[in-house]
């Protein structure tokens, strides 16, 4: 480390604000206000996330000590030099300190390079950890989580937070190393000079201290905000560009630009606070020095004038005493940075230690899946409207090998029942049973290779259309990806396209039509070969040839597996072996086409009169062939 | 002609070099009066003192001719190829002449009177000036052949030179580097230029690489995002620099007090001193608040503009930008990226312009108190300046794929996030996490270079500073014993070195950091440079909109698949105040003209009209005000059920809301929730069914009383009974505006007043209901029957009763 002359405090080092964009504070969850963690616990799990990597900061701290000691040794140096050349002593006392100077030098240079390799590795490796444990926690937690976090904000946290953990909490404790070695080697070596000159230097000590912890306080608070306006921003920014096309269809630029920018400005008004804030510290910080110095130099001539005090101590003591206040201004900086550090980093330590309240990692048992499955008087009620059932005390029992149709009106959970299935949501009471086996017991991956979702707006990535058929199995072949596509009537598609399989999707597939989509999820379902297999409006997007196609390899599929069907076209749920008709969270009807046709006062036959309706001319038209065969009779 | 001038330039360095060398050894007498003797003299080996004799510079001469013949030689036989790889040894020659040099003139001075002879200073200035122009005179005649192939990468590449040669010109002159220093900092450049471009013709995509701006220019744009504020930065430099003054007057302060206490002179000298020093040491510290203030001021504002102008800019761009560019690349770009730009540059040019002044400070007032150690400092200085050069770029590249490789994770945890449904349903958590692992590792990898790069930058810069440090105490020890400088100017030299020190420290924290701004900031000004290929602020006709929407000979294809044409020249006439519906196989093109009529992307040829305007004519709020998309996967967004129907309306009224969400079904359920209107309908509006979305949306739609509706799908995911409601409701509607419906539903189909079958991006057929189905051939034909099939059984039934009553 080299002696600095310079005077001023280095503001821009003391306040190295790291901030994002503004917006509204977010709401604090409830949860996370319980889990609040006390300062001194919170501070210790950063430090584990950092210790993790002991094995390269142990070198890197060792080597900043041994830095220390010879950087201790350096103004001892500096006074004999300067001493002798004033006083006109011999050369030769001038070699030889220049001598010893270059060598401690050159060690110093050395330990300190090798130390600023092994922290910032070690820096890099935790920063790189930091991320994968906190995507891991994060994908880790039930999705009534995603329901509350938007994913814009979880962005936030694994890139903008986790990074301001990596990058400053080493620094910190190299800081601290580093000043303390500073501060405790140089005080008793300044004792020996001159005890009185070192008893002025702690005169105003207690009143920086006092002034120190409430600006620190203070940091931590502004920089949570900080934070907390940031990812709120993100929202605001992924929402809108991942729906730029609507956007741009309602004209509505300047409306999300204004947006944002009310969001940066609530960002700006945070960050003027801190700056206000910080300056105040800074001049109060300079003035205090400054004065330390001036009282140094007065107090210090004067003992050196009185003959109390020889003039190499005088000078050499002044070097030591820059080492020491380069110290104490390294403290300041550190306590401000290490309560942003903490302010920064709440959001990300909770979001690590959070536990999923659905733990995916739960179930444990492995049982052959025939696919019968039932509902036990199941009652749920989403956790964002926790007050309002939309399941009441469903019964309902899927037999093995049948293939089931929900049907029912829009918003009266069909698609519900199939969350549950899919174990997205706990339901509040009652049990779902797989072949008599309460779901929650089964082993996450050995349940999702048995029961395979086709969703009403199934989400593609941006992969190619292989990857996407392939996704998430990790030796999938190609000879089974075209047996699904070819079943799914993807094939008929991709054949006509000059990259083929290697088509590119677009981000969410959105540079394939809907019905491109529903076959390639069908596809993407088929492949696992699952023994239960759930369509939520499948086929929706469908033209009629396709659906045909695809409901007739469906069929043939279902031959050996159990099939719940949500739709609303007929020639879908027509061929079921049986049909739920689920009203208001319950079944109203239950039975094969047939049977609820005869009911005409139930809704199903109201459902499908409705469709029906649609074609009376076409019955007139056989009237009319009637009427014919009438008269020719 | 010019090659051969060239040739002649380079053997007129040669004549003056050697001729030079010669005359300047008869000089080494005071006066001005040649001395053939001293010439001969000088050839005298026995006699060679290192101290007095000039003959190195002989020896200097010499070993530049060899070298320039060693080059001839190389390019004679036609490897130049490998000349250019060893320009960087000419590079470090030319350095060491340099600094022979100088050394040679402090040595000189040691002998006392020496220096009043005119040789000493010929013999020093044409060393320097011949041995740095050797290795640019060489690039210039020897290498610029090579260029002489294609004419628009020479101009390219002259460009490029000459904006890195600025660049290092303002560097060099602001560290104060004696003239001579400037070639070698151009002619490094140009080295350092023609490698760069090999480097990019790999790394750079080739659209990015026409565009990508020199660096000078790149770095003006940073400057001009900044100074948007300039009446805050103005405040802030002035106040920098009278903190710039009051800091150089300390060191002398230093030196008289610490001289007096050592002197034992009278206190009263220490008294005014410190007096003197306490009124300087307060002024500074009130004008660094006062700038304090005014700077991060200033960098917070411009922080807020840099962004809201980064998110106008990315809003801008055309639909195609966001096929190619990913949500979590831009969203990295608006935070990461930016918050480089706005927290760093004003950094930088404060550190800039504090530290000049300190050092063009510092340095005058050094070589007043001794000329001799002043020398011996900078003597260093060009080996300095070409490692921190290397360093810079290489940090810029770094950066550049740092910040990248920070996107791309982005882009992994935003589409991972995003669906973690669809993630959760199959069970991929665990290849998810690989994915991001393996991006993260990425990353790290690059981060691991930058930090063994700057390992081994830092290692060199803290020992030629060591290094300088010691000769500094053992020259300036030595000066002061001799009686050739007084101690108090050592002392006060001394404490001016150190703030030189801080100062050439701090340039060199601040070339790398400026780097790798400009290596973060590229994409970031990349995108805000960014003119989109159809830009939406181009129409200004406002024309009342009737809903007669023509297609004449329209060719498309999308950006990402040239190609492949989605449409192929269809013709397509739409009557206003009709309903026609598109029906057709999936991805035959039915989705893609809806795209094209709201405007997301250019036909390749062909024209869209409305009522006789070309769609590209006019306004696009009024042409999207009378123009209404209800999607096949309607996006809403996380508010509220009320928000949701009233997006992008400033002035919509609960009354309005209402009359829409009747018609579109929308209260039927709403009415059932507890919060009502007030329902949030979750990120996405994951929080409501298909059907419940699709109602919000078409009252979306409706609310702006729309002259032309497209309802793409729109009804695919409402039960018989809900859809039977809003059809009847669209139906109404239809009576005043031109409805175009794509649907797969003989429900929805049936009663438009014309139909058109879309097949392979064209109209095959085309008419009505009946009309369609008397064509048995048809494709429209087939789709239907398929659809009634399944109802043949239910038809045959009710056939049964009639004639078993007729019998």
């Amino acid at each position: 480390m080299r002696i600095s002359c310079s005077k001023s405090v280095p503001f821009s080092d003391l306040i190295n604000i790291n901030t994002g964009a503004a917006g509204e504070i977010v709401d604090k969850n409830d949860d996370e206000e319980e889990n609040r963690l006390p300062l001194s616990e919170h501070l210790w799990e950063i430090v584990k996330l950092c210790g993790k990597q002991w094995r390269w900061f142990v070198p890197a701290y060792t080597l900043l000590i041994l830095d220390c000691a010879l950087n201790l040794i350096e103004p001892a140096l500096y006074g004999q030099m300067m001493t002798n050349a004033i006083q006109m002593k011999s050369f030769d006392i001038i070699k030889r300190a220049c001598l010893l100077l270059a060598l401690i030098q050159f060690s110093e240079a050395t330990c300190k390079s090798a130390c600023y390799f092994f922290m910032q590795y070690a820096e890099k490796l935790t920063a790189r950890n930091i991320r994968i444990q906190l995507f891991r926690s994060i994908l880790h937690q039930e999705i009534s989580f995603f329901d509350e976090n938007k994913t814009g904000q979880l962005v936030s946290r694994i890139t903008h937070d986790s990074e301001s953990i990596s990058n400053t909490l080493p620094v910190h404790i190299e800081t601290l190393v580093n000043n303390l070695f500073m501060f405790f080697g140089s005080i008793p070596i300044m004792f020996c000079y001159s005890w009185q000159l070192t008893l002025t230097s702690f005169i105003e000590f207690p009143i920086t201290l006092l002034m120190t912890r409430y600006y620190g306080l203070a940091v931590e608070k502004l920089s949570e905000k900080e934070n907390d306006a940031t990812a709120a921003s993100n929202e605001t920014v992924e929402e809108v560009l991942s729906a730029i096309r609507t956007v741009r269809s309602f004209a509505a630029e300047n409306f999300e630009q204004k947006r944002y920018t009310k969001n940066t400005e609530d960002w700006f008004k945070i960050s003027t606070k801190t700056v206000t804030l910080g300056t105040i510290y800074n001049y109060f910080w300079a003035l205090m020095l400054r004065s330390q110095d001036v009282i140094r130099y007065l107090y210090g001539g004067y003992l050196a004038l009185n003959g109390r005090m020889a003039p190499e101590a005088l000078l050499t003591f002044i070097f030591y005493h820059w080492r020491l206040h380069t110290a104490i201004n390294a403290f300041s900086s550190l306590f401000s940075g290490v309560m942003k550090t903490i302010g920064l980093s709440r959001k990300v330590i909770h979001l690590i230690n959070r536990k999923p309240q659905l733990d995916y990692d739960f179930g444990t048992e492995t049982p052959e899946i025939q696919g019968k499955i039932e509902f036990e008087v199941v009652e749920f009620a989403y956790p964002t409207r926790k007050t309002v059932n939309v399941i009441n005390g469903i019964n309902l029992s899927i037999e093995s090998g049948k293939t089931v149709a929900l049907v029912g009106p829009s918003g009266n959970g069909k698609s519900t029942l199939v969350s549950l299935i899919q174990q997205f949501y706990t339901p509040q009471s009652g049990r779902i049973l797989t072949d008599g086996i309460p779901i929650q017991n089964i082993n996450h991956q050995h349940y999702h290779s048995n029961i395979a979702l086709v969703a009403q707006e199934p989400t593609l990535f941006s992969g190619t259309i292989r990857e996407n058929i392939l996704f998430g199995i990790e030796n999938g072949t190609e000879e089974a990806m075209l047996k699904a596509a070819e079943m799914a009537n993807v094939h008929e598609f991709v054949s006509k396209m000059d990259d083929g399989y290697d088509t590119k999707c677009g981000e969410k597939g959105v540079q394939m039509s809907g019905g491109q989509k529903q076959r390639i999820a069908i596809a993407r379902a088929l492949i696992r070969n699952p023994r239960v297999l759930i369509l939520d409006e499948a086929t929706s997007a469908l033209d009629s040839e396709s659906e045909g196609m695809v409901q007739e390899a469906l069929n043939k599929c279902a031959k050996e597996r159990t099939v719940i069907v949500i739709a609303h076209r007929l020639s879908t749920v027509r061929k079921a072996q049986k049909i739920a008709v689920i009203e208001n969270g319950s079944v109203k009807e239950m039975g094969c086409h047939d049977e609820l046709m005869e009911n005409q006062d139930g809704l199903y036959y109201k459902l499908v009169s409705k469709q029906l309706g649609s074609i009376v001319d076409t019955n007139i038209f056989n009237c009319f062939d009637m009427l014919i065969f009438f008269v020719l009779f | 002609m010019k090659p051969i001038l060239l040739k002649l330039l380079l053997l007129l360095h040669v004549i003056f070099d050697i001729s030079f060398t010669i005359i300047s050894l008869g000089f080494y007498t005071p006066g001005w009066v040649f001395n053939l003797d001293d010439v001969f003299k000088t050839f005298h080996i026995n006699d060679y003192n290192y101290m007095i004799s000039p003959l190195d510079f002989v020896g200097l001469c010499l070993f530049r001719q060899v070298s320039l013949l060693v080059a001839l030689i190389i390019v004679r036989r036609g490897k130049a190829e490998r000349l250019k790889k060893y320009m960087t040894i000419y590079d470090l020659f030319g350095i060491l002449g340099y600094m022979i040099a100088v050394v040679k003139l402090l040595v000189f001075d040691e002998t006392s009177g020496f220096l009043k002879s005119p040789g000493v200073f010929m013999s020093v200035g044409s060393a320097v000036f011949l041995t740095f122009s050797l290795p640019f005179a060489i690039r210039k005649t020897l290498l610029g052949k090579k260029k002489e192939g294609a004419e628009y990468e020479r101009l390219t590449e002259n460009t490029e030179t000459a904006a890195n040669t600025n660049v290092e010109n303002g560097t060099a002159s602001t560290n104060g580097t004696a003239s001579t220093a400037t070639p070698t900092a151009a002619t490094s450049s140009t080295s350092r230029s023609s490698s760069t471009d090999e480097e990019d013709n790999d790394a750079v995509s080739k659209e990015e690489k026409e565009k990508r701006l020199p660096l000078l220019t790149h770095l003006w744009q940073i400057v001009k995002l900044c100074s948007v504020q300039w009446k805050w930065f103005s405040a802030a430099y002035v106040l920098l620099f009278v903190d710039c003054i009051l800091n150089l007057i300390e060191p002398a302060l230093y030196s008289q007090m610490m001289s007096t206490a050592i002197r034992m002179k009278s206190f009263d000298v220490l008294k005014r001193a410190c007096i003197v020093l306490a009124a300087v040491q307060f002024t500074e510290a009130t004008v660094n608040t006062v700038r304090y203030i005014c700077m991060q001021y200033a960098e917070r504002l411009t922080a807020r503009n840099i962004r809201v102008s980064l998110f106008r800019a990315i809003l801008h761009q055309d639909i195609s930008f966001f096929d190619d560019n990913k949500t979590g690349q831009l969203m990295s770009r608006i935070t990461k990226d930016s918050e480089s730009i706005s927290n760093s540059l004003p950094v930088y040019i404060e550190t800039t312009v504090n530290n000049s002044f300190m050092l063009f400070g510092s340095a005058p007032i050094m070589f007043y108190y001794s000329w001799q150690l002043a020398i011996s400092t900078f003597v260093t200085f060009p080996i300095i300046l070409l490692t921190t050069k290397f360093y810079g770029l290489i940090v810029e590249k770094l950066s550049e794929k740092e910040n990248d490789a920070t996107a791309v994770s982005n882009e992994t945890v935003e589409e991972v996030l995003s669906a973690i449904r669809t993630v959760r349903s199959f069970a991929a958590e665990k290849i998810e996490n690989m994915r991001y692992t393996r991006d993260t590792d990425a990353w790290f990898k690059i981060s691991t270079k930058t930090v063994v790069f700057g390992t081994f930058f830092n290692y060199f810069w803290a020992t030629m500073w060591n290094i300088e440090d010691v000769i500094i105490y053992l020259y300036g020890g030595y000066l002061t014993l001799n009686g050739r400088m007084e101690p108090d100017a050592l002392l006060t030299y001394i404490f001016y070195h150190w703030r030189l020190h801080s100062a050439l420290n701090a340039f060199s924290s601040l070339f790398s950091d400026v780097m790798k701004t400009i290596g973060s900031s590229r994409k970031v000004i990349h995108i805000m440079n960014r003119q989109p290929e159809l830009d939406y602020e181009f129409g200004t006709e406002t024309p009342e909109i009737v809903g007669n929407i023509i297609f004449e000979d329209v060719e498309f294809a999308y950006p990402t698949r040239k190609n492949a044409n989605v449409l192929n020249k269809i013709n397509l006439s739409i009557d206003p105040g009709k309903t026609i519906a598109l029906v057709g196989p999936s991805g035959n093109g039915k989705s893609t003209l809806v795209s094209l009529i709201q405007q997301f992307y250019t036909p390749q040829s062909g024209r869209i009209l409305i009522d006789g305007t070309p769609i590209q004519n006019i306004d696009h709020l009024h042409y999207h005000t009378n123009i209404a998309l209800v999607a096949q996967e309607p996006t809403l967004f996380s508010g509220t059920v009320r928000e949701n129907i009233l997006y992008g309306l400033e002035n919509g009224t609960d009354e309005d809301m209402m009359r829409v969400a009747e018609m579109a079904n929308v209260h039927e359920f709403v009415s059932k929730m507890e919060k009502g209107y007030d329902t949030k309908c979750g990120e996405k509006g994951v929080q409501m069914s298909g059907g419940q979305k699709q109602r919000i949306a078409i009252a979306r739609a409706l609310i702006r009383d729309p002259r032309v509706l497209i309802l793409d799908e729109a009804t695919s995911a409402l039960d018989s009974e809900s859809e039977a409601m809003v059809q009847e409701a669209l139906n109404r509607c239809a009576r005043e505006r031109t409805v175009l419906v794509i649907a797969h539903r003989l429900s929805t189909v049936r009663s438009a007043d014309r139909i058109a079958v879309i097949e392979k991006g064209n109209v095959t057929e085309m008419g009505n209901h009946e009309e369609l189905m008397k064509n048995t051939e048809g494709l429209y034909y087939k789709l239907v029957s398929k659809q009634l099939d399944p109802l043949i059984g239910t038809k045959k039934e009710e056939e049964k009763p009639p004639a078993t009553e007729f019998f």
